[in-house]
């Protein structure tokens, strides 16, 4: 219990140096926003000069001092207003996160998910038949796919897949008549949208859960504690899931529960290369525009996230590892 | 230039790609002849991924479709300089002070309600309301704007002709409808009501499709029944692959090599008319040494090898520009020619040295120039990261400068950075857009006027530079206070002299308008010899350019 309390006050500390930094980075950055929008638009129409005048009014930039801004700052996030996007002007951050999040959950999330049980489970049977032509053929295909660079990959589907043979759209996140909303057309048009993505990003991440799951398994099975549980004649597949498995998926558990915390964030590479709608894409545009309060907004929740997702992995780690519960809190 | 930056990365993949794709060209053979017309399909507006809905013409995130639905006073092509009456049928100048448009009858908006006066002097007095919608700063020079009968009258507190650009491209809103609006800065105008020859039929967050207005006061002009406007890819890769495919009616995107990946797939019906806007400068900063000596900055444009900057860096896109900084061919009878023959600025590495060598500069025994305090003249030239043509160009700058003797170092900071640079005056060398406008005028007084630069440190609205003389400074006023257009005629020339013996800054390039498109299913478009418009697909030039669109018969 003591651990779980110095956890959680260890959390409180994190969130709150952590959301400081939120509120400084951006202030410290070079530049402004109202000159990148001004840059924006001089490439692409007639602006005079006032223009610029005219932009910061519209932002509501002023100059306050920095204590002032950030005592603000704390007020608005309690109130869960993080302010107007100034690159979605005049919409508010809050609807631009609301707009793209649900994409994101869905599709990173659900491949998350899938590719640690998938990759896991490939990885516990690739190491427990280690030698074997499962292990062979599956641990050096993922080597490889592992390896490729995503983008790479990721346009010679769009190009295969998206414009040789149109098997599946090249870009979007559903079909470009309809309207967000629950029915089954638009929910089967986002499904047919989300394959190709869906698909690369599992590709491209398998191999990383399916190797550091066969590598901790191995280890594992040649402990001790296995061969004696292997002596006394428990069952193959109690060895394997009960006894090896179960510790060698600790370290698993922890880089899991992490990327679960980073899916609202998003996969960047991904949702450009696709034009999915969602956080990835949000967050690019955020960064390129110098949209403060949306780059703000879209960190404060990737950061609570985190950290809550760490928390979380913790927690678990009390339940799945006694020597976390005896040793006082040194996992 | 966002799209270049997304280009940069994915150039050599996708011109493999596009090369082995040369075989799949299907779709399109079969349709003329059955009399049925594919609908329209703009790929100009950048989804972010998706659209916001927002049509307030006065936002700077509107969707493009605005420029359908609402109109201006007078069309002024920024190109060739033509006039065209819109919802106004004349204007005149009383006085330098005051100007008078009397606007069209018979007008109306799409909800019915009848189009007058009135809702000229409601847009403007909003703008004065609200200065955040006024981004042409209009306010900044007028004094009141008043209906009287069937004319408008505009009065200025201090004389700016040349200021009727921006009113004339003031688009004109519904005070019936904008009146009621608490805080028009973040309308987002969900139901746009405008005098425009489009009405939006649907909108969905990647797609929206205009349909003809009926009732639209030129109707017979407009030729093209429905407009689609898909959400344009924020990948390069797609929007190269759409425009290949021919999924586009027409496009304004940026492609490396747009024979290759569009011209070549079908050479009777795709064309390109990337339409020459204003100059590029080469932007030196005044204050430093050595820019701060005239005869150096004339070695400079001697120096710089504008046409391999041109062929080169841009792709042979973007044509050399004029040392006087006006936009040839369009401002052609602006131009002094005894002038630019005695001046004769072209690339000559020879006279440069000369110049420098009539300086006084000599170069020491590793070859480096020396400047007057003996050591060696270095400098930096910065260009926003991302912008791939421009690096390119600074490359071949250096180069030129390497010939000399001169050691340029080249940075690309982030875009902010560069702008805020520019502004506060720390940097040395740069590359920055021109103003995109028929009056040179424009073009002069962004580049030279004293009131748009700013001492070091502080923030400059234009004149980056930093270049400042009275002399000019008198020509910008009393051009400003000019209604003759012998005596604005004078005063551009006077202009030209300047640019050409004091070479404050170096005209590099015309950046180009992007724009492809395929005339198997509609005709009319711009082109080069019948330039009517610049085809940007903003306001006002959208409703011009579909005022000459039509099917093929």
């Amino acid at each position: 219990m003591r651990y779980l309390v110095r956890r959680g006050i260890m959390l409180l500390l994190t969130l709150w140096s952590a959301i400081t930094l939120n509120f400084l980075l951006p202030r410290l950055m070079p530049g402004n926003p109202a000159e990148v929008m001004l840059a924006k638009f001089k490439g692409k129409g007639n602006m005079s000069p006032q223009a610029i005048h005219a932009i910061k009014v519209m932002l509501g930039l002023n100059n306050e001092s920095l204590w002032q801004q950030y005592l603000q700052y704390w007020h608005e996030i309690f109130h869960w207003n993080f302010g107007v996007s100034y690159t979605y002007f005049p919409f508010s951050v809050t609807h631009e996160i609301a707009q793209a999040l649900p994409w994101t959950l869905v599709l990173i999330g659900v491949t998350t998910v899938m590719s640690f049980v998938i990759g896991t489970g490939l990885g516990i049977a690739a190491a427990w038949k280690r030698g074997s032509l499962l292990d062979s053929s599956v641990t050096s295909i993922f080597t490889f796919t592992s390896s490729f660079p995503y983008f790479w990959f990721a346009l010679i589907c769009i190009f295969l897949l998206g414009f040789e043979t149109t098997v599946f759209p090249n870009s979007g996140g559903f079909a470009a008549t309809m309207n967000p909303g629950f029915n089954m057309a638009f929910i089967g048009s986002a499904v047919y949208h989300s394959i190709l993505p869906a698909f690369t990003i599992l590709v491209s991440s398998l191999g990383g859960w399916q190797l550091q799951m066969r590598n901790n398994m191995i280890a594992a099975l040649n402990e001790d504690y296995v061969v004696l549980a292997r002596a006394k004649g428990l069952p193959e597949r109690t060895l394997a899931i009960l006894y090896a498995a179960r510790n060698a998926i600790l370290p698993n558990m922890t880089s899991f529960a992490m990327s679960l915390g980073f899916v609202v964030s998003g996969a960047i590479l991904v949702e450009l290369v696709f034009s999915y709608p969602g956080m990835g894409n949000l967050l690019y545009s955020a960064v390129s525009n110098e949209d403060f309060p949306l780059m703000q907004g879209i960190f404060l929740m990737i950061v609570v996230c985190v950290v809550l997702a760490n928390f979380a992995a913790d927690v678990i780690n009390v339940f799945l590892d006694p020597r976390v519960r005896r040793g006082g809190g040194e996992a | 230039m966002e799209k270049r930056r997304i280009a940069l990365m994915a150039v050599p993949v996708i011109g493999a790609m596009v090369l082995s794709a040369c075989g799949s060209q299907t779709t399109s053979n079969n349709t003329t002849s059955s009399g049925k017309v594919p609908p329209m399909v703009l790929s100009v507006d950048p989804g972010n991924p998706l659209y916001s809905k927002n049509w307030n013409p006065f936002s700077p995130n509107a969707l493009w479709g605005q420029a359908w639905i609402y109109e201006t006073l007078y069309y002024n092509d920024a190109m060739n300089g033509h006039q065209t009456p819109w919802l106004a049928t004349s204007y005149k100048w009383n006085s330098p002070l005051q100007l008078t448009f009397t606007i069209r009858k018979g007008v109306k908006w799409s909800n019915g309600t009848a189009f007058t006066p009135n809702d000229v002097v409601f847009t403007f007095n909003m703008l004065k309301k609200f200065p955040a919608l006024d981004t042409n700063g209009v306010w900044t020079v007028l004094k009141s704007v008043t209906a009287q009968g069937d004319n408008v009258v505009f009065d200025f507190k201090t004389a700016d002709v040349p200021a009727y650009t921006y009113i004339a491209g003031t688009p004109i809103v519904p005070a019936s409808i904008w009146s009621k609006v608490k805080n028009p800065v973040t309308w987002t105008d969900p139901n746009p009501v405008g005098t425009g020859a489009y009405l939006v039929k649907s909108y969905t967050p990647q797609e929206f499709i205009l349909v003809k207005n009926p009732h639209y006061w030129q109707a017979s002009k407009v030729k093209v029944q429905e407009v689609e406007f898909p959400a344009v890819s924020q990948s390069a890769n797609t929007v190269w692959l759409n425009l290949s495919e021919g999924k586009y009616t027409a496009a304004n995107a940026f492609a490396p090599n747009i024979y290759k990946t569009y011209l070549n797939k079908d050479p009777k019906y795709r064309h390109i008319w990337f339409a020459p806007s204003g100059a590029s400068n080469l932007t030196m900063n005044l204050t430093k040494y050595p820019f701060t000596s005239q005869t150096f900055r004339q070695a400079m444009a001697y120096a710089v090898n504008k046409p391999e900057v041109s062929k080169k860096g841009e792709y042979g896109y973007s044509p050399v520009a004029s040392q006087t900084g006006l936009t040839l061919p369009a401002n052609q009878s602006y131009l002094d020619q005894s002038l630019v023959k005695q001046y004769n600025y072209h690339y000559d590495p020879a006279k440069a040295a000369q110049l420098l060598k009539s300086m006084g500069l000599k170069k020491n025994s590793k070859g480096q120039l020396l400047g007057s305090n003996g050591q060696p003249i270095t400098f930096t030239m910065i260009v926003p990261t991302g912008f791939s043509d421009w690096i390119e160009d600074a490359a071949i700058i250096q180069g030129d400068m390497k010939a000399l003797g001169i050691t340029m170092n080249v940075q690309t900071p982030s875009v902010s950075t560069w702008v805020s640079d520019m502004e506060t005056g720390n940097y040395d060398l740069t590359l920055n857009f021109g103003l995109n406008q028929y009056n040179p005028y424009f073009y002069y007084e962004s580049n030279l006027a004293t009131s748009n630069t700013a001492p070091i440190g502080k923030n400059a609205t234009s004149n980056y530079e930093r270049y400042s003389n009275p002399q000019v400074d008198a020509l910008l006023k009393k051009y400003a206070a000019s209604t003759s257009l012998t005596q604005q005629k004078q005063i551009i020339d006077e202009l030209q002299k300047v640019m050409l013996t004091q070479v404050p800054v170096i005209p590099m390039f015309y950046a180009s308008n992007w724009n492809e498109y395929d005339n198997r299913y509609y005709t009319g478009w711009p082109t080069a010899q019948n330039p009517y418009v610049t085809p940007t697909y903003n306001t006002p030039d959208a409703e011009m350019e579909f005022t000459h669109l039509a099917p093929r018969k």
